[in-house]
C-alpha cells in the first residue's frame, strides 16, 4: 500500500488530476494495486483509545477517532452528518485538543480527532447507512465512513450479560476446541475451532477479548485470530510476530499493549508490542534479567505488577517457578528470582482475579498434582505451597484456569486426556469435588484459558 | 458523435453506395427485361447475433463539488441475440431487382452495461467501485432493400430509419456497506433516431420462400438513465450513451405471398 501510495504521488507531479491520462493511470494502477480504499477523509480509532465494546444502562463511554484529510486539498466546513443512534458528538471541553468542532476545517493531511458519546448500545450491522458514522465537508458530499464501526452491547445494571466459554489446545491433535461453560461450571457443547495449528500450546487473550492468541509450539510460530463473540468460534488464524522457538506459554497485559511469550527452545520469555487496531504482535525481543531454562508457561497476576514463569525440563535441572518483577507501562521484566517451592516440574500457573491464591500443575509423572499457594501482596512471592485437590489423581496435569468469579478451577489432564473441573473452597482456596469435564479422549490437553465474550 | 465511428459509418454509406452504383450501372449496360407487374406482400423472421460495447466513459461533475465521478466503460465487447419481423411488400420493379419496402421490428436481448467508477477529490483520495446497469432497446424501422437476383442467389442491401425505444434501468455500484456514497441512477425510458445498414445474400428456395444470411449495423440513438442521487441530495449529471451501436449477423427467413 506504500509503495502504490507513492506511485500515486510521483504520478500527480506529472499530471493535472483533471487529464485523461492521470485517470487511465489511476484506472491501471488502482487495478495492481492493493485493495484498499481511500476518500477523502479517513476515520480510524485514535491509538491508545480502543473503542468501547460496552456500556452500563444509564452511564456512557467515549469513542474517540482520528479524522485526517486524506486530500490534497484544503477541506472547509467538515461535519458529522450521520452518527449511529445513542451516539453523540462531543464538540465542547473535549478530553484531546485538536479536537473537531461542529464544522472543522482541515488542510492537506491534516487531522483533528472526533470525540463521541456513546449512550446505548450500537450495532456495526444496522443496515440503515444514515445510522453510521459518516463525515462529510460541503465540497465532498460524497463523504467518508470507517472500516472501524461502533460495536457496543448495553450491559444492564451490575449484571454483566456474557457468555463464558472455555477454549483449550489439544497438543498431539493440532486442534483448539471452544467449549461453553454452564451455571454449574461443566463445559458443553464443546467443538474445534480455528485451523492451522501445529503442537498448540497455550491460547491468551486480548482485554477486549477480539482477537486470541495461540502458541504453536511446532512451528516456532504465534497465531492471532479473531474472536466471534456471537459463537466463540475463532477465525482468520494468521502468524504474527517473530523471534519464536518452541514457544509455550503465552500472556496478555491487563491494557492489551504487550505479550509475553515463553520460548523454550532459546530459554527466553519475549515481549512483544501488541497493535491496538489489527492485533498484531511486532518488536518481539527478550526481556527478564535471568536466563529462563525450560521455559513453560508465563501467566501475569492482574495489576500487572508481577510475572510468573514455569521452568520445567529435567535435562536442564529446571524445576522452579520464577516470579518477576513488571512495570506494566514498558512491559519489562526484571529482578526474577525463584518462588515457592515443592514443585515437580511446574507447567500450568494460574492466579485467582484477587492475586491472593496461585495454582501451580505439577507434571511429573511420578508426582503428578496441583499445588496451591498463597501470595504474598508485598512481594508477589508465592508462600505455604501444598497439594490441594486430594482424593483426584492428577496424571501429569499442564494447563490450569480459573473462572472469572474464583469459584472452579479447570486443570487440563493431559495423560488422561479430558479436562479436570475442581470446586474452589472460598474461604481457604483448596480444590475439591474435582471431576471430569467436557468431551473426553482428548489429544493430549495442554493450555486452557476461561473468557467472557 | 465519436470521430471514429463517424468514420466507419462513413465507410459503409461508401460501400453501400457503391454497391447500389455498380447494380445501377449494370442495369445499364444489361438489357432491360419487363418490369414486374404485381406486388407481392411478404413477411420476414429474422434472428441473429449482436454484438457491442459495454458502455461509454463519463467523466461527471458538479458545481462545488470537488469529486470527480469518472466512469470508466468496460470496453469489451458483448454478444446477444437480436429477432426481428419483417411486413412489407415486394414492389413491381424489375424482376432482376427485388425491390421491397415495409416495416420492421427489432429487438436484442438487454444489453449490460459495465464500468468502473473513479471516486476522489485527487489521487490520494480516489477509488475505484465497479458499476453496471442494462439497456433494453427495441427498434421500429420502415425499411427498404433491394435485391439482385442471380440464378436462385439474390445479394442484396438494406436500409432502415426509424425510432428506437430505449430503457435504461437497474444501475448498481458495487461499493463496500457503509463507506462512502456515490450517485445512485433510477431508470429512464427514452426513444431516439434509429437506422439500420445491412447487406447479405439471400437464396430463393422457391418462388415463396427464401433464406439469407447477412450482416447489419444498427444505430438504437442515445440511452441515458434518469435523476441520479448523492445520499439524498440530487445528482445533477447523468450517466449515459451518445449511441448504442449494434453489429449483428442476421439469418432471415422470408415468405413471398
Amino acid at each position: 500500500m506504500k509503495t502504490c501510495s507513492t506511485i500515486r504521488k510521483n504520478i500527480a507531479k506529472l499530471f493535472t488530476h483533471k487529464t485523461i491520462a492521470f485517470l487511465f493511470i489511476s484506472f491501471f494502477l488502482a487495478l495492481f494495486c492493493s485493495k484498499t480504499y481511500a476518500l477523502a477523509y479517513s476515520i480510524t480509532p485514535k491509538p491508545g483509545s480502543p473503542l468501547p465494546t460496552q456500556v452500563m444502562t444509564g452511564k456512557t463511554v467515549k469513542a474517540f477517532y482520528v479524522v485526517t484529510n486524506n486530500t490534497r486539498r484544503f477541506l472547509p466546513n467538515g461535519f458529522v452528518k450521520y452518527l449511529p443512534p445513542s451516539v453523540t458528538q462531543v464538540t465542547s471541553k473535549n478530553t484531546y485538543p485538536r479536537s473537531c468542532a461542529k464544522y472543522f476545517n482541515l488542510g492537506p493531511q491534516k487531522s483533528c480527532i472526533l470525540e463521541l458519546l456513546v449512550s446505548g448500545s450500537v450495532n456495526a450491522a444496522n443496515p440503515n447507512p444514515r445510522h453510521h458514522l459518516f463525515v462529510c465537508a460541503s465540497n465532498a458530499p460524497a463523504c467518508a465512513g470507517t472500516n472501524y464501526p461502533l460495536n457496543v452491547r448495553l450491559k444492564n445494571n451490575e449484571i454483566v450479560v456474557t457468555s463464558p466459554y472455555a477454549y483449550f489446545t489439544e497438543f498431539l491433535g493440532n486442534t483448539v476446541q471452544v467449549c461453553q461453560v454452564n451455571g454449574s461450571g461443566e463445559l458443553v457443547n464443546c467443538s474445534t475451532t480455528g485451523s492451522g495449528f501445529s503442537g498448540p500450546y497455550s491460547i491468551a487473550f486480548n482485554p477486549s477479548k477480539s482477537f486470541a492468541y495461540i502458541t504453536n509450539r511446532l512451528a516456532d510460530s504465534v497465531f492471532r485470530c479473531k474472536v466471534n463473540k456471537t459463537s466463540g468460534a475463532l477465525t482468520e488464524c494468521v502468524g504474527t510476530g517473530s523471534g519464536f522457538s518452541s514457544p509455550a506459554g503465552i500472556a496478555i497485559d491487563s491494557k492489551g499493549k504487550f505479550a509475553f511469550i515463553a520460548n523454550s527452545t532459546s530459554q527466553s520469555v519475549l515481549r512483544c508490542a501488541i497493535d491496538a487496531l489489527t492485533g498484531d504482535l511486532s518488536g518481539c525481543s527478550p526481556t527478564g534479567d535471568t536466563q529462563f531454562k525450560g521455559a513453560q508457561m508465563i501467566t501475569l497476576n492482574s495489576t500487572n505488577t508481577y510475572a510468573y514463569v514455569s521452568l520445567a525440563d529435567p535435562q536442564l535441572a529446571a524445576n522452579e517457578v520464577d516470579r518477576c518483577e513488571m512495570t506494566a507501562s514498558t512491559g519489562v521484566l526484571n529482578n526474577c528470582i525463584p518462588t515457592g517451592s515443592g514443585f515437580n516440574q511446574p507447567i500450568g500457573i494460574a492466579l485467582n482475579t484477587k492475586n491472593n491464591v496461585a495454582y501451580v500443575a505439577n507434571s511429573d509423572n511420578n508426582f503428578s498434582s496441583i499445588s496451591r499457594c498463597i501470595i504474598q501482596p508485598s512481594t508477589g512471592d508465592f508462600n505455604n505451597c501444598a497439594i490441594t485437590g486430594a482424593g483426584y489423581i492428577f496424571d501429569e496435569p499442564l494447563g490450569i484456569a480459573l473462572n472469572a468469579a474464583n469459584s472452579f478451577a479447570y486443570i487440563a489432564n493431559s495423560n488422561q486426556g479430558e479436562i479436570v473441573l475442581c470446586k474452589i473452597n472460598p474461604l481457604n482456596g483448596e480444590l475439591a469435588s474435582c471431576a471430569p469435564t467436557g468431551p473426553s479422549g482428548l489429544a493430549l490437553p495442554l493450555g486452557i484459558t476461561l473468557v467472557d465474550l | 458523435m465519436n470521430p471514429k465511428i463517424s468514420q466507419i459509418i462513413s465507410q459503409k454509406f461508401t460501400a453501400l453506395l457503391g454497391l447500389l452504383i455498380f447494380f445501377q450501372a449494370e442495369s445499364i449496360l444489361a438489357s432491360q427485361p419487363e418490369p414486374s407487374s404485381e406486388f407481392r406482400p411478404m413477411i420476414a423472421v429474422s434472428g441473429g447475433i449482436a454484438t457491442s460495447k459495454a458502455g461509454q466513459s463519463q467523466l461527471l461533475s458538479v458545481p462545488g463539488d470537488y469529486t470527480q465521478y469518472s466512469y470508466l466503460a468496460n470496453h469489451q465487447h458483448y454478444f446477444q441475440s437480436i429477432a426481428g419481423v419483417f411486413l412489407g411488400t415486394q414492389l413491381p420493379f424489375n424482376p432482376s431487382y427485388p425491390l421491397s419496402i415495409g416495416l420492421s421490428y427489432y429487438q436484442p436481448s438487454t444489453l449490460t452495461q459495465k464500468g468502473t467508477l473513479l471516486q476522489g477529490i485527487d489521487d490520494l483520495s480516489s477509488d475505484l467501485f465497479n458499476y453496471r446497469y442494462r439497456i433494453k432497446t427495441r427498434q421500429l424501422l420502415a425499411e427498404i432493400k433491394l435485391g439482385k437476383k442471380m440464378r436462385h442467389l439474390q445479394p442484396y442491401v438494406s436500409v432502415g430509419l426509424g425510432v428506437a425505444f430505449n430503457h435504461a434501468d437497474r444501475y448498481a455500484v458495487m461499493v463496500p456497506p457503509f463507506l462512502t456514497f456515490t450517485p445512485l441512477f433510477s431508470a429512464h425510458r427514452n426513444h431516439a433516431f434509429s437506422y439500420n445498414l445491412g447487406a447479405g445474400m439471400d437464396l430463393e428456395i422457391n418462388r415463396h420462400w427464401l433464406v439469407g444470411l447477412g450482416y447489419r449495423f444498427s444505430d438504437f440513438g442515445k440511452a441515458n438513465l434518469g435523476q441520479g442521487y448523492l445520499d439524498t441530495a440530487l445528482f445533477p449529471a447523468v450517466l449515459s450513451r451518445s449511441h448504442v451501436y449494434l453489429h449483428q449477423i442476421i439469418a432471415q427467413l422470408t415468405y413471398l405471398f
